[in-house]
């Protein structure tokens, strides 16, 4: 993007922010960093300036614009709601363009166009979490037709940590009777990095496969497991497919009895609303409503929960990005889990599993973290 | 230093000679500390109170303000006394607007005056200090020294109530500070800076106070105890409760005793608490009951309770107490934290015991302040040496719970041997440079204040 | 002196991590939530009050001036750096170091943010009074330097009366302690004249607050007029009838508007005003008032009073008032908030002249009052980037300040003076006045270290 662009599309966006700083309580960036250019406020002080020849694209704002998790709080508790976010990527954009941009960056980009995943492996790779499953049908969950797509996402498909996530998600449709597939190496990343990465007009090939697949397989619904996946599709893809996130997916299968719990599980679990569902999708109610109908289980809210719900970190790209700042955030996610008192967390999303989790282990703190689907799998065969 | 003639038919110019007083033997009743002032004078208006002062600072001469003498025995001994200047003169009304709950009045006015009058307005008003010797301490010396009483606990203190002032500089500047808002923050707040400066930064001429409207119902409940834990183990819980008393003190027995030779108190314990409860009428009758009954699980042995004139006769023979017990009165003033209560009445009652001195205890409880009366007859020079010890120690007890301790009154005799403003603290640095600053001549009240100010 | 060479200096002390001074830096430390702008020349994040102390100690041996800063949300330019010079940014500082219950006090550090406190002592059952609109992200550091206020301080008083001592750092290292938990230290009153002084005498690196057991019950009532005047009426009625509600708050139409597209706060958006009453303490008796309040809210020809049934409904109706300034920027991209505060008899008549100077200047104004303590906070909506504009706004910002002077009242009740009210103060104070405070900053800070430029105005007119 070029800076007169950025002009048009945002300086009036920008102008409402009357620099009050409420923001600033709210940031998770802010929170770890406490300085000026962490904050929302600060990020657009400096589109702004850049906007009109205040400054000029120095060092530190690219690092800047680069350390922002996307996870839009301080919109939602913005009074006139400044679209902070949208400027950020703008500005990742106009970064892009200027060729200033953190150098990993490229390394995803490279992954992308050559195997059209972020993880660097071959895209036949995509479904080897199917391995794991043990008994599993002839087609391997793969069939030329099918009413539903099952999106995987790179980080399920590729990084075996998270292969739990699709293997019981497909053990809850394969039970649920629902007629499905999964596109393995056919499915290609949605394109969620590289808008994060300034790089959005790099993304078209991708977009048009997938959508060119949901018409070859027929499918009436396209379900994720992955909010950023399920977010990319529904900001940016053009599909007569309904789009579903596995947790509307299954408190549907619920209410027409397709899933049913037994005698449920005695726990204290609270739940984490990623912020791409939450927040930037307005998904809150069906995971909760699924996990209420689940017998003796006992949800406890965090205290930033729903519209207020605090990113663990992952967000952005900033775990590529920034590593440290990312683990930072974390940090103050799992405080706040702890003081839940939950023996528990259940999200719906594997990177906030990933972010926290990873933390979590890495500082030796016990915490039991779990995808929704494993829960929900967890009550079906109970 | 010009001639005592000069200064006398100069400042009668401005005063005008009834105002004046220039003669030896009356001029004797203003002693303090064993200095006679040359003259007194009582300015009427905030104008020739400046001309005064600025005679004063022109000439390098000492000037002692004072209204109707209640805190004389107050500070340490002065170094020079030279002016004295009445302030009783300045007794107007400025401003009385109920409306808003502010008023403006001068300086020399007293407390009961203004009190009366507010009663007789509208629905009834008062200005909520409550401070010793009300119908005869004026608010610019209630202000001046920072003077408060058991009602503080609700209401707060002169630096809570005052909005606005006009003051005489030592230079003679008329100087406007706050206003008559209850929220403002244009420039310094200077008026913080002046209450309790006990005279030494400016004459205060003109204060604007916040009122509140009279309480719909007052009531004052006694409640007896045998041992101190019982007394103190009580009030700490009604402090740290939701309840909202307008004051509680602690007394001790032979505070007692001598407040039962002045009013009729069928109270039979070693320790008594007093509460004051106003307010709304349900509200003071709730806690009426709920504190008698707190009382009962502390071991209270009995509890009185005192509505309308019994009440307000009670609470101003404790206010005053340091006036009619004993005119050789030592007052000292002690404060702490909250939770040393107990301890703190426990080391004084220890501590005089063992220099053979009585003293009567009286507790703001829910403050953390202390009056010791110490009951001595006149002050010899042996006696003089223990007691300056026996202060000493209850000074640093005072230290060591957080506080600090002031002597509020004592024979000029014991005076010369201590420090009666307790331990000096970091701050004496700048509050030195503040006076430097303002009154480089050192002409307010010289040697009475903090660090010798 | 070099700016490498300070740098390099400063890194010293706090760690080169804790210095930046590149130019976004600059930039970004150049700003509040006022319409002024200036550059420092670095800022500094320190991590104690010995780091502040060795800082200062520098700073006054080479002449530079320093500048302290918590979360930047002033309204009147007071942490503006106009004359360069270190910034001192207290987010590093923000622990709270002691809750102590039995003695009624909580000891902080100035960077944390108010409410965190506030959350924190929620936990005992106890609460810090001064509720000021920003207090989820304004630092108790800058409530002090600011004497900060809120709804509730109609009630309970200002920042002010809830600070009891500090610790502070002189203009040359020297740290003092001034009062302290215990009441009543004897000498000046050093803490509340350092309240409200606008980190210009000294920087406190440690608060002393009252705390006070939460109130047995509280009830929160909207009250919805069509008429303005009947709003404004009702406020002094009620003061009047001798009750002193813990709030009195008042929203007018156009504010309401922003509010209610901001977030659904429950206000009616055909009233002209609505008045935010709270009543707290004792639980008893407190029926009976508030029946009372409405009957004069009744007298004064109200549309309805609703009572808030739950907290989630108190919460609700107090973010709206909270959010008003804010959400006053969906009608203009920017707004000038005015600081007025008049004796609250005067509000109506003072109010109708403030929209009078509003029309005059083709200018759209939003009001929101704390209208029981008399404290107008005029909004002016424009554009900041429109010149012509931004140039009537604080011609008109100026005139509202002179009304509220003439009134009877002052020209800044909660905000502070900064960088934006200095000519102002002549409205309310004559050259001896100011003079007086001149002492006081001498007295403090007699090389003019601290916040240059601000409060008190350089040229004073002759008396």
């Amino acid at each position: 993007m070029k800076q007169e662009e950025l002009k048009t599309l945002l300086y009036d966006e920008i102008a409402k922010c009357n620099r009050c700083g409420f923001c600033l309580a709210v940031c998770p960036v802010y929170t770890v960093k406490g300085r000026e250019w962490a904050t929302p406020r600060g990020k657009n002080a400096l589109i702004r300036a850049i906007i009109e020849n205040k400054i000029d694209w120095t060092p530190e704002i690219e690092e800047t614009l680069f350390r922002c998790t996307g996870c839009r709080l301080c919109t939602q508790t913005c009074f006139p709601a400044v679209e902070t976010n949208q400027g950020v990527l703008a500005g990742r954009e106009c970064l892009v363009d200027r060729r200033q941009y953190p150098k990993v960056v490229d390394r995803v980009v490279e992954a992308l166009e050559k195997n059209f995943n972020i993880s660097g492996e071959s895209n036949q790779s995509r479904s080897m979490w199917v391995e794991g499953l043990g008994e599993v049908p002839d087609h391997k969950f793969q069939k030329e037709r099918a009413e539903v797509i099952y999106f995987v996402g790179c980080v399920a498909a590729f990084y075996p940590m998270a292969h739990k996530i699709p293997q019981t998600f497909v053990r809850i449709l394969d039970r649920a009777g629902v007629d499905f597939t999964i596109l393995g190496g056919e499915e290609w990343c949605c394109g969620f990095p590289l808008i994060q990465a300034g790089m959005k007009e790099k993304m078209g090939k991708l977009v048009e496969h997938n959508e060119q697949k949901v018409k070859e397989v027929g499918a009436k619904a396209v379900v994720f497991a992955c909010p950023s996946c399920y977010h990319t599709w529904k900001e940016r893809y053009h599909t007569d497919a309904e789009l579903l996130h596995s947790t509307q997916f299954m408190e549907r299968l619920i209410e027409e009895k397709k899933i049913a719990f037994n005698n449920g599980i005695e726990r204290k679990v609270t739940y984490h609303d990623p912020c791409d569902l939450g927040r930037n999708s307005g998904v809150y109610d069906p995971p909760r409503n699924i996990l209420r109908k689940i017998p003796n289980l006992h949800l406890v809210e965090l205290e930033g929960n729903r519209q207020l719900s605090v990113c663990c970190g992952g967000g952005g790209d900033l775990e590529m990005i920034d590593p440290e700042l990312s683990a930072a955030i974390a940090q103050r996610k799992v405080e706040e889990i702890q003081r839940t008192g939950a023996d528990e967390v259940v999200t719906s999303c594997q990177q906030c599993i990933r972010t926290i989790s990873g933390y979590a282990r890495k500082h030796k703190i016990k915490i039991r973290v779990k995808d929704i689907t494993e829960v929900v799998w967890e009550a079906m065969v109970k | 230093m010009p001639s005592t003639m000069k200064t006398l038919s100069r400042l009668q110019e401005i005063v005008g000679e009834a105002n004046l007083i220039k003669d030896r033997d009356r001029l004797k009743a203003y002693k303090l500390d064993g200095k006679t002032p040359k003259v007194v004078v009582s300015p009427a208006t905030v104008d020739e109170t400046s001309r005064v002062v600025a005679y004063a600072y022109e000439k390098g001469l000492a000037l002692v303000p004072r209204g109707n003498g209640t805190k004389m025995k107050m500070g340490g001994i002065p170094k020079r006394v030279d002016i004295l200047l009445s302030t009783t003169r300045l007794n107007r009304i400025t401003d009385k607007d109920c409306d808003n709950l502010t008023l403006c009045v001068e300086s020399g006015i007293t407390l009961d005056e203004v009190q009366k009058t507010l009663a007789r307005e509208g629905r009834g008003y008062f200005l909520p200090l409550d401070p010793p010797f009300s119908d005869k301490a004026t608010l610019g010396g209630i202000v001046a020294t920072n003077a408060s009483g058991p009602k503080r606990l609700l209401y707060g203190t002169a630096r809570d109530l005052i909005t606005g002032m006009k003051t005489v500089f030592p230079n003679g500047d008329v100087v406007v500070s706050g206003g008559k808002t209850v929220k403002n923050v244009s420039g310094y707040d200077m008026c913080k800076l002046l209450i309790g400066s006990f005279g030494t930064l400016g004459i205060i001429c003109e204060m604007t106070f916040r009122l509140l409207p009279l309480p719909e119902k007052e009531a004052t409940l006694l409640l007896s105890f045998q041992k101190l834990e019982q007394a103190d183990g009580f009030v700490r819980e009604i402090i740290s409760s939701q309840l909202i008393p307008a004051s509680i003190e602690t007394l001790n027995r032979p505070a007692l005793d001598y407040l039962k030779r002045q009013i009729p108190l069928s109270t039979d314990g070693n320790y008594l608490v007093a509460i004051g409860l106003e307010g709304v009428r349900e509200g003071v009758e709730r806690q009426m009951a709920e504190i008698g009954e707190r009382g009962k699980r502390y071991g209270c042995v009995n509890a009185e309770a005192m509505d309308g004139e019994e009440g307000e006769a009670f609470w101003k023979a404790l206010r005053d107490f340091s006036i009619w017990s004993d005119p050789d009165l030592i007052s000292l003033k002690s404060n702490f934290f909250l939770s040393k209560h107990g301890e703190m009445i426990a080391s004084y009652e220890r501590m005089t015991a063992e220099s053979g001195v009585r003293s009567a205890l009286i507790c703001h409880s829910g403050n953390g302040i202390l009056y010791s009366h110490l009951l001595t007859a006149k002050v010899s020079r042996s006696k003089a040496e223990v007691l300056a010890g026996l202060i000493q120690k209850m000074t640093l007890e005072a230290v060591k719970n957080g506080g600090n301790l002031i002597v509020e009154s004592a024979p000029s005799s014991l005076k010369k041997r201590i420090d009666v403003w307790g331990e000096a603290r970091s701050d004496l640095r700048i509050m030195q440079r503040i006076k430097e600053e303002m009154d480089p001549r050192r002409i307010l009240n010289p040697g009475r204040f903090v660090g010798g100010i | 002196m070099e700016r490498e060479k300070m740098v390099e200096e400063l890194a010293g002390i706090v760690g080169k991590e804790n210095v930046l001074s590149s130019e976004t830096d600059l930039l970004l430390y150049g700003y509040d939530a006022s319409l002024f702008r200036g550059r420092p020349d670095c800022i500094v994040l320190p991590g104690s009050t010995e780091e502040v102390s060795k800082i200062v100690k520098f700073a006054r041996a080479n002449g530079i001036h320093i500048v302290a800063r918590g979360s930047g949300t002033n309204l009147s330019g007071g942490t503006i750096p106009t004359q360069g010079g270190i910034v001192l940014h207290f987010s590093r500082m923000n622990r709270v170091l002691e809750i102590d219950i039995e003695n009624q006090r909580a000891v902080v550090e100035p960077g944390i943010f108010t409410l965190v406190l506030k959350n924190q002592l929620a936990r005992y059952g106890y609460i810090y009074q001064p509720d000021p609109a920003s207090e989820k992200v304004s630092t108790l550091g800058g409530n002090f330097g600011e004497n900060s206020g809120g709804p509730h301080c109609l009630k309970y008083g200002v920042t002010t009366n809830h600070i009891l001592g500090a610790e502070v750092v002189l203009y040359d290292g020297e740290v003092i302690q001034v009062g302290g938990k215990a009441l009543d230290h004897p000498g000046y009153d050093l803490t509340g004249v350092l309240v409200g002084s606008e980190g210009t005498l000294g920087i406190a690196t440690k608060l002393i607050l009252r705390i006070m057991p939460k109130p047995e019950a509280v009830k929160t009532m909207l009250a919805i007029y069509n008429s303005l005047e009947d709003a404004g009426r009702t406020v002094s009625a009620i003061i009047a009838d001798g009750i002193i509600p813990a709030t009195l708050e008042m929203i007018d139409r156009l504010t309401i508007k922003a509010v209610e597209e901001s977030i659904h706060a429950g206000f009616p958006l055909d009233a002209e005003a609505v008045l935010l009453i709270e009543l707290d303490g004792l639980k008893d008796g407190m029926e009976r008032l508030a029946e009372r309040i409405m009957e004069i809210c009744r007298k004064n020809n109200v549309r309805e009073v609703k009572v808030a049934k739950t907290e989630a409904e108190r919460a609700q109706l107090w973010a709206g008032r909270r959010g008003a300034f804010g959400a006053v920027a969906r009608l203009r991209p920017n707004y000038f908030v005015c600081d007025g505060t008049v004796p609250r008899t005067r509000l109506p008549e003072v109010l109708t002249r403030v929209m009078e100077i509003g029309r005059r200047y083709g200018l759209a104004i939003a009001n929101v009052f704390h209208a029981g303590d008399g404290n107008l906070h005029p909004l002016i909506l424009f554009d900041e980037r429109n010149e012509e504009e931004l140039r009537k706004v604080h011609l008109a910002g100026s005139e509202i300040l002179k009304l509220c002077a003439d009134a009877g009242g002052t020209i800044s009740g909660e905000h502070g003076i900064g960088t934006e009210k200095m000519k102002e103060m002549l409205f309310v104070f004559n050259s001896q006045d100011i003079a007086a405070m001149k002492k006081v900053k001498k007295a403090f800070d007699p090389e003019d270290v601290y916040n240059p430029g601000k409060v008190l105005p350089e040229q004073t007119l002759s008396a």
